[in-house]
């Protein structure tokens, strides 16, 4: 492991250098193919049956979205490797609209506390455009 | 109908051992943007202190769908109807080390709780371990899925394996 972030540079309440992902409809049925292989889940795929069950619109997986928030933690540390534990929770469906953008995230993230041996728990929120709250993490990196 | 308790313990272990190759890095770092050299270039890895290239960790959190079908959904013990519609809630993963090129993975999934939040809802817990063949520890995924059991159709019917082999 060799995070490009010092431990001993870091401090609580410092902020990740946000950042706004976004997911179309392509890239979502290639997830489910390519990614997930294969998780063709009639919510991923169908409006139709979406519609039939709640949904305003075909949805993202839960992996996905997991995939998605963790870039911001990613880019941060430079190193994947360094994730010892996250834990993510889906606060609602996140629907993929057939349009030029797909769904967006804006992430944001923060150092929520110190811990020992150069490791430290950061906490990270995924917001719509609307601000609406999509999903939340808490991440425990090795810095060096 | 509420979810059988009984099934609370059961486990079920990956019948085929997954390889982690090329391909499978490659297509697992598909999506996403993050960086990426250290998924698909030896000398990338190593300059970060890994033997070969890793897997995004995001990975792991995809393999109970990959290697043991989503087990125990589609279990008739467990009770779901047809109907009942699932959605992801919480993912909990521990990392004892990354998932690496030349892997060869096995899963042992258990059903580590069912919750009766009400009478249309219930909350399934699913703990997988991910070890080598040779059984090193590598990672652990928690699932919690909220399963309703109103709607008629199964929305889940895609993940199915008689769907897909």
């Amino acid at each position: 492991m060799n995070a490009k972030v010092r431990y001993e540079d870091v401090s609580v309440g410092q902020e990740l250098p946000g950042k706004e992902v976004s997911v179309d409809r392509l890239a979502l049925l290639l997830f489910g193919g390519q990614t997930m292989r294969l998780d063709f889940a009639a919510t991923h795929w169908s409006e139709r049956i979406s519609r039939s069950v709640g949904l305003s619109d075909v949805i993202m997986h839960g992996p996905f979205t997991l995939g998605k928030v963790l870039e911001i933690v990613n880019g941060w540390t430079g190193d994947p490797g360094a994730l010892l534990e996250h834990r993510i929770r889906l606060a609602r469906p996140v629907p993929v609209p057939d349009d030029e953008t797909g769904a967006v995230f804006r992430l944001t993230g923060t150092v929520e506390e110190k811990l020992s041996g150069n490791r430290v728990r950061v906490g990270v929120s995924a917001a719509s455009p609307e601000g609406q709250v999509l999903a939340t993490l808490q991440a425990t990196v090795q810095l060096v | 109908m509420p979810l059988n308790r009984a099934v609370i313990g059961r486990s079920t272990k990956s019948e085929a051992v997954l390889m982690v190759t090329e391909d499978t890095l490659r297509d697992a770092a598909a999506q996403f943007e993050e960086p990426l050299a250290v998924y698909r270039d030896a000398e990338a890895a190593r300059a970060l202190g890994y033997p070969e290239p890793i897997a995004p960790p995001a990975f792991a959190s995809r393999l109970w769908f990959r290697m043991v079908w989503a087990w125990p959904m589609y279990e008739p013990d467990l009770g779901r109807e047809p109907g009942a519609n699932l959605l992801l809630a919480d993912l909990h993963t521990v990392s004892h080390r990354p998932i690496r090129l030349g892997d060869r993975l096995t899963m042992t999934s258990t059903v580590a709780d069912i919750t009766e939040i009400s009478r249309q809802r219930d909350i399934i817990h699913i703990q997988n371990e991910i070890a080598t063949e040779d059984g090193e520890p590598v990672c652990s995924t928690g699932y919690k899925f909220v399963i309703s059991h109103a709607d008629t159709f199964d929305p889940a019917a895609g993940t199915k394996k008689e769907a897909l082999a």
